[in-house]
């Protein structure tokens, strides 16, 4: 009897090795998966409460000013404004940086440092598609934040009026705008610091790079536009990606720039700062085209 | 259809270092041992067989594909173990394993359910929602096994899988390689420096020394050419050495004294040991054993009547 129960016990719990032979989706659905698993990665999500912290406080920071905004709306109306659509994005830039810094590493250079990259590399991906999927994944994160606290702004001056309707259809000519300048904004933050990070498996080295590179050219483009203004030097303020990514953002809303605005008098042509987008993004993908053409598998 | 083939396949790097030299092979499915020193183009050879480098010149068919052309589809039906670390510490080895299921082309739900059943497989059914920073080597290894099998691929590709493990984990190891091999219909490629674990494992052995084919053959026919007779004597070892020679075996001495006797079939027992009596030396031992790899990698040439005359002189 005894025997026999064991063996019982033992074919339901052997049951060996099975071979699959449902679904096997191409490689699309791997980009859209490791896409997927990225953004989790840019949020926190799965990996223990710690790496969740970073997102999770930048991203209250972001939006915390558009709500203080929408609630001032509420009372006050028009009359005090504080943070408008196109100057949010200037404003705010600091920690969009500060996200990038903290989460492109995450994405691309935790892989070179566990060497996991590899595995990736050796199943149904191109290293083109893991590129691509890393970077949407730090642009979509970026575009959420950026988004998300416009939509805020957007909702407080709805809501906040008197006449909603009327209100809501004088401010719906901004969303097409909004949604574009924020979707350039996360591309072009996040191009720049996705390419950074890719070159150093060091993720604490990737974070520095990233937070240094847009602290020293936003203070190199200061310095050139105080030495010779009006000159062609203001050209180079656009070495600074906030001002081209500022210069766009006031040419889309067709707004000026407010008094304290590092644009002021810089007076380029909108293209010039669209032009100058363009250019870190082509940049920044043809570090990242270089880089994982000849990096180790 | 051959599992796969090479054809005068050259690999030469950028810095000028020869990885693969002419490498010409073809490989029946089964169990295949990949033996060669570190550094003699093993990992070289698999990378090209993932289409992860691309050849210098000569072709490489897997799995009836051609992996510079279509490498999406071979790594499709590839699981591949690399030598080195690769996994990320920050996640549980359920999260990571089902992660590279999707990777690998599973829907959700698939994925979840094999990267368990392959973690029951390697054995890491209890401990799959650890994060793997707590993982010892062995469990890390298993790991990389699962991760590998969990698209239940036509060929697995293993490089140096024992790597850092002690005795009984490359027991376990081994173990397993050879049970997902033999009771799973699985054609694997496993590479190490080590004979003795090739020859546990595999019925095919493939060595490589510098990127030369040194080797390829069933596993029986390769050791039974390799079996050696150690000899060692406390003085005389030259005397004896000459003497073994001029009777017509292969012998060849190590830098302590020692004579290894080449073994085509029972002879050199009956020899030795008459030569050993006739010059009356003290013998230490005499030991059918295997030549050692390193040896067999350095091509040895059987010590020549001269130049055996040239040690003695």
């Amino acid at each position: 009897m005894a025997t026999a129960a064991q063996g019982a016990a033992g074919t339901i719990y052997d049951i060996g090795y099975q071979h699959y032979d449902g679904q096997r989706l191409g490689r699309p659905y791997a980009i859209r998966s490791l896409f997927l698993h990225g953004i989790g990665v840019v949020f926190g999500v799965g990996r223990g409460p710690r790496a969740r912290l970073v997102p999770i406080i930048l991203t209250i920071i972001a939006v915390l000013p558009a709500v203080i905004q929408a609630a001032v709306t509420a009372y006050a109306g028009d009359a005090v404004e504080l943070f408008s659509y196109p100057t949010y994005f200037l404003q705010m830039s600091l920690i969009y940086v500060l996200f990038c810094a903290a989460q492109a590493p995450e994405l691309v250079s935790a892989d070179q440092r566990s060497r996991s990259l590899v595995l990736y590399l050796a199943r149904a991906l191109r290293r083109d598609d893991y590129v691509l999927a890393k970077l949407f994944a730090l642009t979509v994160g970026v575009f959420a934040l950026a988004l998300g606290a416009q939509l805020v702004l957007f909702t407080g001056r709805v809501l906040g009026s008197l006449n909603a309707w009327e209100a809501l259809r004088y401010e719906a000519p901004q969303l097409a705008p909004i949604f574009g300048v924020s979707a350039l904004v996360s591309l072009v933050l996040a191009a720049v610091s996705v390419a950074i990070a890719s070159l150093t498996p060091r993720r604490a080295l990737a974070t520095a790079g990233i937070v240094g590179f847009f602290i020293l050219s936003s203070a190199m483009a200061g310095i050139l536009r105080e030495a010779i203004e009006g000159s062609w030097d203001r050209w180079l303020t656009l070495l600074n990606p906030f001002i081209a990514v500022g210069g766009v953002s006031n040419w889309i809303f067709e707004a000026e720039p407010g008094l304290n605005s590092p644009l002021t008098n810089l007076d380029l042509p909108g293209l010039a700062y669209a032009g100058a987008c363009v250019a870190y993004i082509a940049v920044s993908m043809g570090i990242l085209w270089a880089r994982y053409r000849r990096i180790d598998a | 259809m051959p599992l796969l083939r090479a054809d005068n396949l050259t690999k030469r790097y950028p810095g000028g270092v020869l990885a693969l030299d002419d490498f010409t092979l073809a490989l029946e499915p089964g169990l295949i041992g990949l033996v060669g020193a570190n550094g003699a183009g093993k990992s070289t050879f698999i990378k090209i067989l993932l289409g992860l480098l691309k050849p210098t010149s000569g072709s490489v068919s897997v799995l009836g594909l051609d992996p510079t052309a279509d490498a999406i589809a071979v790594r499709q039906r590839i699981g591949y173990l690399p030598e080195h670390d690769c996994l990320p510490s920050d996640q549980s080895a359920a999260d990571f394993i089902t992660h590279m299921a999707r990777i690998s082309g599973l829907p959700q739900n698939s994925a979840r359910e094999r990267a368990a059943e392959m973690l029951r497989h390697v054995g890491l059914y209890e401990e799959r929602y650890r994060l793997m920073d707590g993982y010892s080597t062995g469990m890390k290894q298993r790991v990389k096994l699962a991760q590998s099998l969990v698209h239940d691929p036509a060929l697995l590709l293993l490089d140096e899988p024992t790597n850092g493990l002690d005795p009984n984990g490359r027991d376990e190891m081994l173990d397993l390689i050879k049970r997902t091999g033999e009771e799973f219909g699985i054609s694997v490629v496993v590479s190490s420096h080590l004979l003795g674990e090739i020859e546990r494992v595999c019925g095919y052995l493939v060595s490589i020394d510098n990127g030369k084919l040194v080797h390829s053959a069933a596993i029986g026919s390769f050791t039974a050419e390799t079996a050696v007779l150690a000899v060692e004597v406390d003085e005389g070892a030259e005397a004896l050495a000459a003497r073994l020679v001029s009777a017509g075996l292969e012998v060849r001495m190590d830098a302590r004294g020692g004579l290894h006797i080449g073994m085509q079939d029972e002879r050199p027992y009956d020899v030795v040991r008459d030569m050993v009596a006739e010059l009356g030396l003290p013998l230490v031992r005499i030991q059918r054993t295997r030549q050692r790899l390193d040896e067999l990698f350095r091509a040895p040439e059987p010590t020549t009547a001269a130049g055996a005359a040239r040690e003695e002189g």
